[in-house]
């Protein structure tokens, strides 16, 4: 039994119990890569409306014949910034329209179906408060439309009827440690998973009232029906909740018709317990105290758990950034020397500029500093270096964004220095 | 590695080609779960790519990959995602009848590795990740160390433990009479 090869045997075959399916978790890696900017979703948004209102337009010359027009389709599908994935539009078989997850029923009180250009009046109607205590929160309506009504019990969900779609919010299972990409993914998988026909429109987090969001948008066209429904997974201390809202099918109502409704009604809504997580002026600090290099340094809480391993301390800074500190033994060349070969080898490298470079002060020491930022097409980023020298032993501290997140560096400098300004590193 | 480094995306795919397959049946050995094993090599990678301009030495790739699954595995196993102890039936007696049976040496080899498989379970999490990156993964002591963030010395003494710890666990779970079914492997 002693044997390594016994041992190895031993998880080889525990081991041959997992199915590796490397193609859908590639997939699922790249989609949960993807964090496109406000801005590009918006870009992303205005496309999509415009194929919606498209093939919408066409299903009003056509009467109730809106075939799904190989015209109208790519341009959701290409502009998307998902990648080709197992969304087969399987034409040959028509499957049954799916009830969406709500009532999804029209009621005498619900106003009739809007008309395109006519979202006005419920933007512009008064509004009513409406309080959910079981679910924990709170949001406001158009009075037009009937009070949001509770349905089912485990899980409670608090349905808003349009009349021609609804708004949907209910609880998910605590989302754990996972991040909120993860998460998205995974709710993202689930919804295409459910029908084939449903096409993805936009991927990723955003921004809803103060809070980082996952957020996803999807669209189904047949010849039968159409509709749009947008999901919005939104933490919460330990809560996971999500906000469905969208059009029903049949009812023929364009998204662009129907969004802005959704956005009023999303940006009012509130949750009990802790205010927005606005990042950095997140609540109370976490603290690093690693004693082998008499280390000390707090951090907003919200980031998440600083990682240590023998060699580096790593803190992510929510989805937009990274801080990280190395140790390395100290070199007998001056801060000014290290930072020219810092700078030296940031310029060699294609695409990269140098924003700053000096000394400057840090954990009451003098410390090599530059920064720089790399852009390109696809994904830019801006970084400091700190290189400081503490008794034998030379510190290198990068604090800025990650690859992809666009953050602009004057919003993400003020949190670095924040953070380092709590660094202390013991003589 | 330095073309990913640099944003080339398509330096990607090699990559995860190369430690996919391991990297889930690591983190499966890890959190005994298939589906909170892919949720942590799906994070594992994302993290990879997010922070590969981090990485200072590629040739300590291998140890700060596991690094990233470890530390991810280990905030699975801390919310009690996929802890999943699931009795270890040995004794299919109606399987065993309908193999041919297997000359005496191989037999006694099946069995070592299905009590072990057994015991391997109730090692506490600080000696069992160690042995999984040791004699699974195929680490070295030394990338252990840099991977689960503990000194080398550490790393050696909790193998040398797992083992011990793991010859008390099969004297205190014999096995169960009847054999073992051929279709355990």
């Amino acid at each position: 039994m002693q044997s390594d090869e016994i041992l190895t045997a031993a998880l080889e075959a525990e081991a041959a119990d997992a199915k590796v399916d490397a193609t859908r978790l590639y997939r699922r890696i790249q989609e949960a890569r993807v964090n496109p900017p406000r801005r590009r979703i918006g870009m992303l948004m205005e496309v999509a409306v415009a194929a919606t209102l498209l093939v919408f337009a066409g299903g009003l010359l056509l009467g109730r014949s809106i075939a799904p027009r190989p015209a109208a389709k790519p341009p959701l599908v290409e502009q998307s910034p998902i990648p080709e994935g197992p969304v087969d539009v399987q034409p040959e078989v028509e499957p049954p329209i799916e009830v969406p997850p709500s009532t999804g029923q029209i009621t005498d009180k619900n106003p009739p179906p809007i008309d395109p250009g006519s979202s006005a009046q419920y933007l512009e109607a008064p509004t009513a408060h409406y309080e959910n205590a079981t679910l924990g929160f709170a949001l406001d309506y158009p009075t037009l439309f009937e009070a949001p009504s509770e349905s089912g019990t485990d899980p409670v969900q608090v349905v808003l009827p349009f009349g021609w779609g609804d708004l949907t919010v209910n609880q998910e299972p605590p989302p754990g440690d996972f991040s909120l990409s993860v998460l998205t993914t995974k709710a993202f998988d689930a919804m295409r998973q459910e029908h084939q026909r449903y096409m993805p429109v936009e991927f990723g987090t955003r921004e809803l009232n103060g809070r980082e969001v996952g957020y996803f948008s999807y669209t189904y066209i047949s010849a039968a029906a159409f509709f749009t429904r947008e999901v919005y997974l939104i933490p919460v201390e330990d809560r996971l909740y999500r906000v469905t809202c969208g059009t029903h099918p049949g009812s023929r109502v364009p998204w662009a018709e129907s969004k802005p409704i959704c956005d009023k009604i999303t940006a009012s809504l509130t949750f009990d317990g802790a205010e927005p997580n606005a990042e950095a002026a997140a609540t109370t600090p976490g603290l690093v105290d690693y004693e082998p290099w008499g280390l000390q340094l707090q951090y907003p809480q919200s980031f998440g758990l600083p990682e240590i391993t023998a060699g580096l301390i790593y803190l992510q800074l929510s989805d937009w950034g990274e801080l990280t500190i190395e140790r390395h033994p100290s070199t007998s060349a001056s801060a000014e020397v290290l930072v020219a070969e810092g700078v030296k080898q940031i310029e060699g490298q294609p695409r990269h500029v140098i924003i700053e470079q000096g000394v400057r002060k840090l954990a009451g020491r003098e410390a090599g500093y530059y920064s720089y930022s790399a852009v390109s097409a696809a994904a830019g980023f801006s970084k400091e270096v700190y290189l400081l020298p503490v008794n034998d032993h030379l510190f290198r501290i990068t604090c800025g964004s990650v690859s992809g997140s666009r953050t602009p560096w004057n919003e993400a400098k003020p949190i670095c220095d924040q953070i380092l300004s709590t660094l202390n590193i013991a003589e | 590695m330095q073309q990913l480094q640099q944003g080339d995306g398509t330096a990607f795919e090699p990559l995860y080609e190369r430690y996919i397959d391991q990297a889930v049946r690591v983190a499966y050995l890890i959190t005994r779960s298939q589906e909170a094993a892919e949720d942590v090599v799906q994070e594992t990678f994302v993290q990879v790519l997010r922070r590969i301009t981090t990485l200072r030495d590629p040739e300590n790739f291998r140890s700060w990959f596991y690094a990233i699954l470890h530390n991810t595995a280990r905030k699975s196993l801390r919310k009690g995602r996929g802890w999943l102890l699931l009795p270890f039936t040995l004794n299919r007696k109606e399987e065993i009848d309908h193999v041919e049976p297997l000359p005496e040496e191989a037999v006694a080899h099946l069995d070592e590795v299905a009590q072990l498989r057994r015991v391997l379970r109730l090692l506490p999490d600080s000696h069992r990740i160690p042995l999984i990156l040791r004699y699974y993964a195929g680490l070295s002591e030394a990338q252990i160390a840099e991977a689960i963030g503990v000194p080398a010395g550490t790393v050696k003494s909790r193998l040398h433990h797992a083992r011990q710890k793991l010859l008390d666990l099969l004297e205190a779970n014999p096995m169960p009479t009847g054999g073992i079914s051929h279709a355990e492997r």
